[in-house]
């Protein structure tokens, strides 16, 4: 049906607009009770939070929170045989993403007000 | 563990192209990036061919990865310094990788080359103040011919208007496109950044 592949693909462009800035919140709240490696963050969001991060994205964005002075990197030897770079919050981080979560949360509150008569007329 | 040669050579040859693609940063960077992409691939692949496919498949085209981190380093530097010639260089840079980049890249000329001539005009007046002005002329039936700039010789038959004013007029121009062109690029810049960022979360439909 044409009206329905519209409808989805304008939800889609929307989806993208509205994950806006999102992610900078995600790595950055994802180290803030310990440092982190690449490969670690990307599995603690997919499992722990089912958000998918592609790492040709996420890695040139760390590389970026590094230069901004969000984040402190260090090179570490695993036993594994390849070292690892890993990732912590500095103190502008950590303070930068407090201030992002409490936007979030304003935010997702008072949507969540205007969406409850949406989602309860769909339930009936 | 350690890769198995074909795997190894896979991974090297991925990263070989990543570097080409990083040429312009600094060595050490270059380094840098190369070290923990290949530390990646080790361990999120080894020599397990076919999740090292699934690994190249998520990181992305090498030459698509190593442009992220160039227009990162470039946009920071453009950011901080607000130097045109840096934001000339990442626009051009940016121009060639998309349609938006090259809408900016049309501004960037536009709105550059005009501060360019407007400045011109002004601090070459001083030196051949003959030479330099706006020349009108009327051209019969009804229509004008204008010619602004530095001329080899003064045309004899159109009047100069604009006389000593070019200096402080074409300052004050020349001036204002500089900043307003600086401003428009590193806002597109900035949103463009923005957009690409968000558009990779999620990328896989599991939000």
């Amino acid at each position: 049906m044409p009206q329905r592949s519209s409808d989805t693909l304008a939800v889609e462009r929307w989806e993208v607009q509205a994950r806006k800035g999102v992610l900078e919140l995600v790595v950055l709240a994802a180290l803030w009770s310990g440092r982190l490696y690449g490969l670690e963050l990307i599995r603690r969001l997919e499992g722990d939070a089912q958000l998918a991060v592609p790492e040709g994205t996420l890695y040139p964005l760390l590389n970026r929170l590094r230069a901004e002075g969000q984040v402190d990197a260090e090179w570490v030897e695993a036993e594994a045989g390849h070292p690892r770079k890993y990732y912590r919050l500095t103190t502008d981080g950590r303070r930068r993403v407090v201030q992002m979560a409490q936007v979030w949360r304003g935010f997702a509150a008072g949507i969540d007000v205007v969406l409850q008569p949406v989602l309860a007329e769909r339930r009936k | 563990m350690s890769a198995a040669p074909a795997a190894e050579r896979e991974i090297e040859s991925y990263l070989d192209r990543l570097k080409a693609s990083l040429r312009g940063l600094p060595a050490e960077q270059v380094e840098d990036i190369v070290r923990e992409i290949r530390s990646h691939l080790m361990e999120s692949a080894g020599s397990d061919r076919e999740r090292l496919t699934e690994a190249f498949a998520r990181l992305g085209d090498p030459a698509t990865l190593g442009s992220a981190y160039r227009m990162d380093d470039l946009a920071q530097r453009a950011q901080s310094s607000r130097s045109p010639l840096l934001l000339l260089r990442l626009v051009m840079h940016w121009g060639t990788r998309s349609l938006a980049g090259l809408g900016a890249l049309a501004v960037a000329f536009l709105g550059y080359g005009t501060a360019l001539i407007a400045l011109g005009c002004a601090l070459f007046k001083p030196f051949m103040p003959d030479r330099v002005g706006l020349w009108v002329q009327k051209v019969p039936p009804g229509d004008w011919s204008f010619q602004l700039g530095r001329v080899a010789t003064a045309p004899t038959d159109a009047r100069e208007v604009l006389g000593w004013y070019i200096v402080p007029l074409g300052l004050l121009v020349g001036a204002i496109a500089l900043t307003a062109t600086s401003r428009y690029l590193l806002e597109r810049v900035r949103k463009f950044r923005n957009a690409r960022s968000a558009s990779a979360v999620g990328a896989r439909d599991d939000w």
